[in-house]
Order: structure tokens, then sequence, then C-alpha cells
């Protein structure tokens, strides 16, 4: 036994033919999507040595993988391999001996460097993954390949990492793989989720029987990781749409500003901007924290205040897309402050001035403030009489919309960011640019009915700042169900 | 530590500690390593989810709790306080319900109980208040709303418990199980169905001490047709079936409403012996007080022990599904990937001699597949920019497998690329390798290979070197 291939670790060895996808597969299994751990390019040979990949759990190291460069010479090796083994007199096939005797000659020569690289863990006691990329045509040098890999006697597994869709040779690959190896799986390293690593993983117990509490151990940590990270990303959620829902922009006005029209609309735009910059802040911010716990560092959050103000809440259209559509708004009591102004409280001492008033153009001030079109989406609290540095001036507050399918358009939103997060696979190393314009919505259309109305309920509590608390272990439910659903999907 | 608990099961006192500990901010320091000395080897592993979190945060309050953390005796007396208080109440109330039904006879001639406004006093009010609070009950548990009477307790009490448990009463008011209701609320209707026994007590008492030191007679008078006597003789039927075995002096009968009639009270004409009289009024003291006992009291014990039995299982079934506890339960009991940083240590720099302006990308390839190893960065040398070299001397010494010269195959000149190579040693030390890769020249992108003739005057200036670890390469397209 040597220090790459531990006694009583399992370890497992990636190899293949250069360019296979023998890196990515590893890079999406463990999660590294780091170019500084794990190597990837379109470049044959990119890894160029042995490297060690350990799992390991509280600093434990549970599993052991080993990445490998690629067969380059696998015909000649072969031969030189069998002519080894007919030198040493033995009959029949070659064995781990012949592999081993054709490690110690080679080995630090320069000639098959890759080849004894390779092999240098399966002499040790390692087993084997086999990579290939069934859309390439199976040419003898693969045959050569896996006889070799065949002569190690080392428990096998073979998975086809599938880039395209309908690879042209599968077939041919699968009924081939079928007679070298112990077991064939597939392994897409660019779409495997979760259910495909763990899947790969139950996979190693079938070719590692000495280690399987091990192998089973990681599988339970990983396991509860995962569930660990979907509740810390619920966590996340809930907290953004509560302090998103919960959040008012302010500023207090002098009495001449409000007088002129132009002031008043550039005062409105400007709030409302600055509102809606707050909130994207915050989505991205969430975004951020999700990628984290889901271990990606090549995302990248574009959200920004356009985004929001570039919705029209009223617009038909904004309701197909995102949120929820009128009439599952209703059913699930969005709808219920008449024109949708609920948010607002109204009445405090007649010096607040709810929505309501304004709608009712009860001629309040706030109504005199901005009128028709110029009235912002946002919910508006206006205290007159407020004490300024000279003279008396006016409070304003804005926000949420007054729209109640905001809550569901931000709820859609950090859903979408997950869902593209959750399926990203860690091999892939182009950036991933998590935006609005991307992203198809609709996925809180798919929340049940009774599920709906807890949220809507809690939603319109926080919108009102006087968040519910009673429902958070409801809420948090809600959001983790979706969340699962959405790793499934 | 002095509390003889079973560890495992939680109590309202418990719950107390637990919040005001939650409420502190340094409450998760520690969590993890609490979690892995002495709750997790207590945890049997073949436990739910569910009880795993429930015993395992019980077993991190034992660990946490000072003894100075007095939240649950503090939670504990004030409800007992509030209870007694209660009691209290409930006793005189009761006192004086049964002083205050009893008044002058209508025609004079002493004192009695109108049984009407007795039962109805006594038994019908209750009775209402329990169905209003049992409607109430069904209608609301779900929003977790405090019936009346559970409101005015957790008043009492949380005065009781002092301010500074404020905020841990507020999160036990909220706190509930999945199924099972608030384990405070649950308290909270325990300790009010008490009071309620205490009413009957003092109804009792004061009903007994009426009829020990008074005289008293039992009357009923009524024009209107519900309140007639046959109503009376089914509703006092009604009331005794429970003890219709136990014989006529234990109910009234119809025999016995007669008698207590207005009508026939007044009745002049009425025998003067009191002595059937005596016997009905003992009829119907009997009769009432039992009548309060079973159907006064004995509900609102039923009741008691019911609540106490929810208490009970609202403990035993404690989710700890609220955000603080996942927090806490999942900064204890996670398992933490530790990230492994390992590399393939294949780099080198790439040292353009020169500055030809090559790009690491023309000849990455041929580094990768032909020698190797990964040119993780370019650096230039031998140009006018001396900052350049301080960078390029940096990345040198962090280079796993060495340098890479690239140099243009004409550029040849021996002293001063024996400089150079000189320079790197220099840094990079006695082992590492230095390669020279030779080039033809770099004009953008675009490389050319060398010819032969310059690459037989570099071969002979590496030889020239006599250093085992340099080595010269011919790059190739
Ligand atoms: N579309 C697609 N491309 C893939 C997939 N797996 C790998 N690739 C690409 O294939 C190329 C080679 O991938 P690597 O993981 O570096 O292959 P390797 O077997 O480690 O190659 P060497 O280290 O050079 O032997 C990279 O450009 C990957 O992005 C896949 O599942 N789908
Ligand atoms: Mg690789």
């Amino acid at each position: 036994m040597s220090d790459l291939v531990p006694k009583d670790i399992p370890t497992f060895a990636v190899v293949g033919k250069v360019n296979m996808g023998k890196s990515s597969v590893l890079a999406t299994l463990l999660e590294v999507d780091d170019d500084q751990v794990i190597r990837i390019s379109s470049t044959p040979g990119e890894t160029t040595r042995c490297q060690i990949l350990p799992v390991e759990f509280d600093g434990r190291e549970m599993i052991r993988f080993i990445d490998t460069p690629g067969f380059a010479r696998p015909l000649e090796a072969m031969r030189a391999i069998e002519q080894m083994h007919a030198d040493s007199g033995a009959s029949g096939s070659p064995g781990l001996a012949a592999i081993q005797a054709f490690v110690e000659e080679y080995g630090g020569t320069g000639e098959f460097e890759d080849e004894c690289q390779l092999l240098g863990p399966l002499v040790d006691g390692a087993g084997l993954l086999y990579i290939i990329d069934p859309s390439k045509p199976l040419r003898d040098t693969f045959i050569a390949e896996m006889e070799i890999l065949r002569w190690t006697g080392r428990q096998r597994m073979a998975l086809l990492n599938e880039k395209g869709e309908e690879p042209e040779y599968r077939d041919e690959w699968k009924n081939r793989l079928g007679s070298y190896f112990n077991l064939v799986r597939t392994f897409d390293a660019h779409e495997a989720r979760f259910d495909e690593r763990r899947r790969l993983l139950k996979s190693l117990l079938e070719i590692d029987e000495d280690h399987r509490d091990l192998i089973e151990e990681t599988i339970v940590f990983l396991e509860e990781e995962w569930t660990q990270r979907r509740e810390e990303s619920a966590e996340a959620i809930i907290s953004f749409l509560e302090k998103g829902l919960g959040y008012r922009v302010e500023k207090r006005v002098e009495e001449r500003d409000m007088e002129m029209p132009h002031r008043r609309e550039k005062l409105g735009q400007e709030l409302t901007k600055r509102y809606y910059d707050q909130i994207a802040k915050m989505e991205k911010e969430t975004v951020e924290k999700v990628l984290h716990l889901y271990r990606h560092h090549l995302g990248r959050v574009e959200v920004t205040a356009t985004d929001f103000t570039g919705i029209d809440l009223e617009q038909q259209e904004t309701w197909q897309k995102w949120g929820l559509s009128r009439s599952q708004l209703a059913i699930a009591g969005g709808l219920t402050g008449g024109a949708g102004g609920a948010t607002i409280d109204i009445g405090t001492g007649g010096l607040t001035h709810g929505l309501g008033t304004i709608l009712g153009a009860v001629g309040g001030a706030a109504a005199a403030f901005w009128k028709g079109s110029e009235l912002p989406d946002l919910a508006l609290d206006l205290q007159k009489g407020v004490k300024l540095a000279h003279g008396e001036g006016t409070a304003l507050r804005l926000g949420p919309p007054k729209n109640e399918n905001f809550a569901w358009i931000l709820l859609d939103s950090v859903l979408g960011h997950y869902r593209e997060i959750v399926s990203r696979a860690h091999g892939k190393r182009e950036e991933l640019v998590l935006g609005h314009d991307s992203m198809k919505g609709g996925i809180v259309q798919s929340i049940k009915g009774e599920d709906r109305r807890v949220l809507q309920k809690w939603f319109t509590s926080c919108a009102k700042s006087k968040v519910d608390r009673s429902l958070e272990p409801e809420v948090f439910t809600v959001v983790s169900k979706v969340l699962a659903d959405l790793n499934r999907s | 530590m002095a509390r003889a608990v079973k560890e495992d099961k939680w109590t309202l006192a418990d719950l107390a500690d637990f919040e005001s500990v939650l409420t502190s901010d340094d409450a998760s320091r520690g969590a993890r390593r609490i979690y892995r000395e002495t709750v997790s080897p207590q945890l049997s592993s073949d436990l739910d989810e569910a009880t795993r979190r429930r015993q395992g945060l019980r077993l991190w309050l034992e660990a946490k709790r000072g003894d100075d953390n007095l939240a649950g005796q503090k939670l504990e007396s004030g409800l007992r306080l509030a209870g007694l208080v209660v009691k209290v109440l409930a006793l005189l109330a009761g006192l004086g319900i049964a002083r205050g039904l009893l008044q002058e006879l209508p025609m004079g001639g002493g004192r009695g109980y109108n049984i009407w406004l007795f039962l109805g006093v006594t038994l019908g009010l209750q009775w209402l208040f329990l169905l209003g609070g049992g409607v109430a009950w069904l209608l609301f548990r779900k929003s977790g709303r405090l019936t009346w009477s559970q409101e005015l307790l957790s008043f009492l009490g949380r005065k009781f418990a002092g301010s500074r448990l404020g905020p841990t009463w507020s999160r036990l008011i909220q706190m509930r199980s999945e199924g099972y209701g608030s384990v405070l609320g649950w308290r909270l209707a325990s300790i009010s169905q008490l009071g309620a026994v205490w009413l009957g007590f003092g109804i009792v008492a004061s009903f007994i001490g009426c009829l020990w030191f008074l005289k008293v007679n039992f009357y009923w008078e009524s024009t209107l047709q519900s309140f007639s006597e046959t109503q009376l003789v089914r509703v006092t039927d009604g009331l005794s079936l429970p003890w219709s075995w136990a014989g006529e002096q234990w109910r009234p009968g119809s025999y016995g409403v007669e008698q207590a009639s207005l009508e026939v009270l007044r009745d002049p004409l009425r025998a003067p012996d009191p002595g059937p009289e005596e016997e009905v009024n003992r009829v119907w003291m009997r009769f009432l007080v039992l009548a309060i006992l079973v159907w006064g009291i004995l509900p609102r014990l039923v009741l008691y022990f019911y609540c106490v039995a929810r208490e009970k299982r609202a403990l035993a079934s404690l989710d700890f599904q609220e955000s603080r506890h996942r927090n806490l339960w999942r900064e204890m009991a996670k398992v933490e990937r530790t990230v492994v940083k390992t590399s393939q240590a294949d780099g080198v720099v790439l040292l353009d001699v020169g500055g030809s302006g090559l790009s690491v990308e023309s000849v990455r390839p041929f580094l990768l597949q032909q020698l190797r190893v990964n040119p993780e960065s370019v650096h230039q040398t031998g140009v006018l920019d001396a900052s350049k070299e301080e960078a390029a001397v940096e990345a040198m010494k962090q280079a796993a497998l060495g340098v890479v010269m690239a140099v243009e195959g004409w550029s040849l000149s021996g002293p001063q690329m024996k400089r150079n190579y000189e320079m790197v040693r220099g840094v990079i030390g006695e082992k590492k390798p230095i390669r020279f890769l030779v080039v033809g020249t770099v004009k953008g992108d675009q490389v050319t290979e060398v010819d032969e003739t310059e690459m037989a005057e570099w071969v002979k200036f590496v030889d020239g070197l006599r250093d085992p670890a340099v080595e010269v390469v011919k790059w190739e397209s």
C-alpha cells in the first residue's frame, strides 16, 4: 500500500482516454467549481498528474478519488505489457503482476509516463471508474484501454459521460463495456444533479464491498448536508421576503417641494428608484448566499432596480409570467383590501393618509400630492407637520407596491434563481449569470392552494411590518417543500 | 447539576429556560462542541429526526443553562401566584354568589333560594361560558389565540413572573407543537379550570353554611311557560339522572317541586306541622349540592385533567420548528464537509525572455501535452520596465515545477542568456527544473517554429551550462 491508496479508506481512480471528461465528472461529483483545484479544459492532456481528491467530513477522510492523466498510448502500452508477461514465462493473459512490472519498468523513464501515472493507484489497490464519451466511435485504442484495465483485476465501473443528447454510439459502447466492467452507469458531468450524484456514490458500494460502512456513512452525510443547505436556503429566502416586504424608503421634504408638480414627480421617481435599488440589493445578497451554500463560486447575480421598475404590475402579461394569476391571488386571499391597498393602515388620526384615502379621492394631503398617473406604484404613507431644520415639512414613507402580486414576484424570482443554482453542475466552467431576463418565472403557480393561503397571510403580515411569527414554522415548511420539488424536477 | 430531572423530558420550566437562553446573544456559542461532547453520545441513533431534535435540544439545555438561569422558576412561581389569586378570587366569588342568591321570601317570613335562579346562576351561566369557550376554542385553536380566561391568567402570570421574563413569555405563548397547541396555553387553561373548581367549592361551602346557620326555604315561582312546574320537574330529573339510583331523598321529583312552589308555600291553609316541609328542604339541599358537585365541579375537574394531559402531550411532541430553534439545531448537529484544496502541483512560470509578448495560450497545449507542465502565469524579463522583473521573481518562487524560459531562436547572445539563466537559478534554487522553450519568432498571436540551425546553437548553449536540471525544447505547433 502506498500513500496514494490508504488501506482503510475507499479509494477510486478515475481513468480513461484524454478529454473524455474525467476531471469534469469528479468536479461535478465533488462539487468543485474552482479551476485552481480541478482543472478542466478542452485541451487534451489538461490533467498531467495523479491528483488526490478526498471527501472529508469534520476533518475525517471518508472517500478518496484520484484524478489521473488520460491514456496517451494505450495500444503500445498494451503490447508492452503483453510482451513483459510473455517474457516472464507466464501463460494465459497478463494480470496484476504484469501491470506492476510494467509500472516499475517504465515509471520515471518518460516512456509511457501517463500510463504509469494512471496505473499506479490501480496497482496500489484502488477501484476504478472508467470514463468514456459515447458520442465517440469505439476504436481499437479503447479496446486496448479496457483490456489493460481488466488485467489489473480491480473492481471497475464504467461511466458513460454523455456530452450531448442521444450519443451516436451509445448502444455499441454499452454492449462492449458490459463484458469488461462489473458495472456500467451513465453520468452526465454537465447535467448531473444531486440525485444522480448520490446514485453514483451508491454504485460505489457495489464495486467496493470492503469499505461499505464508510461509503454508506458518506452518503448519509451528503444527504444531511443537502437537506441542511435546502433548509438554510429556505431560511435565507424567508428572511429576504420578510425584510423586503417590510422595507420602506423614507424622506422628509419641505413644504415648498411638494407644491411644484415637476418636483413632486422627480421626488416620486427618485424614491421609487431608491426603494427598488434596495430590494434588488436584498435579492442579490440572498441569491449570493444560496450560491455560497451550494458551493458555487462562478455565479454572478445581476439584479437591478430596473428589473422591478420594468415590471408593470398591472399588466396581464406580468401576471402570466410572474407571481400568481389574478384568480389564484384572489383565492389565496390576496385581493382582500378592495383595490389591493390592504397593506396600508388607514386613519391614524387624520395625519396619516393611506392609499385607501388617496384612491377614494377624499382630498387628503396625499391625494393632492401625487395626482392620477403620477402616483407611484408604491404604497404611500404621508405625515404632514413634521419638524425640519427650517420650519415644517412632510414625512414620506414608500413601499411596498400596493399590488399584492409583488410578494409573489419576489418569491418567484428567488425560486427561479434557486432552481438554476441547484441544477448547475460544478463541472461546468463558464460563468453562471443569474438575472431576471433569462428567467421563466411561474414557479409559485405550482404551489398548492392551501400553502399559498399560508404564504399570502404571512406576506400580508410582513407588508404591514407586523410579521406573524406564529406562521413561521408553516411558512418554512411550505418554502422548503417548494425547494425540495425544485431539487427534483 | 442540582436539578434531578430526566434529561430527555421537557417541562414548561425547561422551555422557559430554553427560550431565555436563546434570547441571549451568544446562545449558539459552543453549540457544536456541546453537541459532540455531551449531546451526541447520549442520543441513540435509531431515533426519528423529531425525537432526536427534541432530546438533543434538551441535552443541550442541560449543558448550557447555568444554575443562575431562573427563567423557569420565575415562570412557575408567576403561574403559581396567578393561580392562587384566581383560586382565592373564585372562592370568594363562589361564597358571594351563594350568599347573594339567598333572598327574602316574597311573602316574608324568612329567607329562601329561588331554585330557578340558583340553578341558572350556578350551573346555567357556567355551562354557557363553557360551551361558548369550547366553540371559541374549536374556531380559534388554529390561530393560536387565547381565550379571555387564558388571556387574563397570562396577564397576571406575566406580571407576577417579572418583566425580565417578558420576551420569553411571549415566545412561549406563540410556540406550539404541531397538532397539540401551546404548552403554556394548556397550562393557563388548566389553571383556569382549577379556578372554576374553586368557584364551585365556594358556592357549595357558602350554600351549606347558609343552610346551617339560617332558616332557609326553597321555592320557585313563575308565570312563564318555560319555567313552569313541569319544566322544573324535567330539569331536576335530568340533573339527578346520574344519581337516580340513590333514592327519593336525593332528588326532589314532582312532589318536591310541587311542595316548593310559591303558591303552596304561601297557602295559609297548609298544615302547621313543619315536618314534611323540613324534609322537602333537606331533599332540595342534597339535590342542589350534588348538582353543583356533579355538574359544576366534576366537569371542571375532568377538563382540568384533560388540560394537564394535553400539556404533557404538547411537551412530548414539541417539534422545535421555529426559525431560532432550527438555526440552533443546525448549528449543533451539522456535519461539515471539509474543503480540501489539493492541486496537481504541475505549475510552472512561463518566462518571456526579452519581452516578445508571447501569450500563454499559444504555448499552453504544447507545454501540457509534451512537457506535462501547466503554465500558471507568464512574466517578462530582460525588458526596460524593472518592476516586471520583481513580479516575475515572486511568481517563480511559487512555481512547483520551476520555470520555462521562452526564447526566440534568433535572440541567443551567450553572456546575456547565461545571466538570465543564473538569475532564475538563483531564485528557484538548485533542484527545480529550468526548461528553455525555443520558438522562431513571436508576432502577436502568431508563433513560428525555430529553424534547425538556430536550434542547434541553443542546444550547444544549454549543454555548456552543465546543469542536469536544465533542458532545451523545441516548440512545435
Ligand atoms: N457538453 C459536455 N461537455 C463536457 C462534459 N464533460 C466534459 N465536457 C468537456 O470536455 C472537455 C474535457 O473535459 P475534462 O474534464 O478536462 O476531460 P479529462 O478527461 O479530464 O481530460 P484530460 O485531463 O485532458 O485527460 C472539457 O472542455 C469539458 O468542458 C459533458 O458532460 N458535456
Ligand atoms: Mg482531466
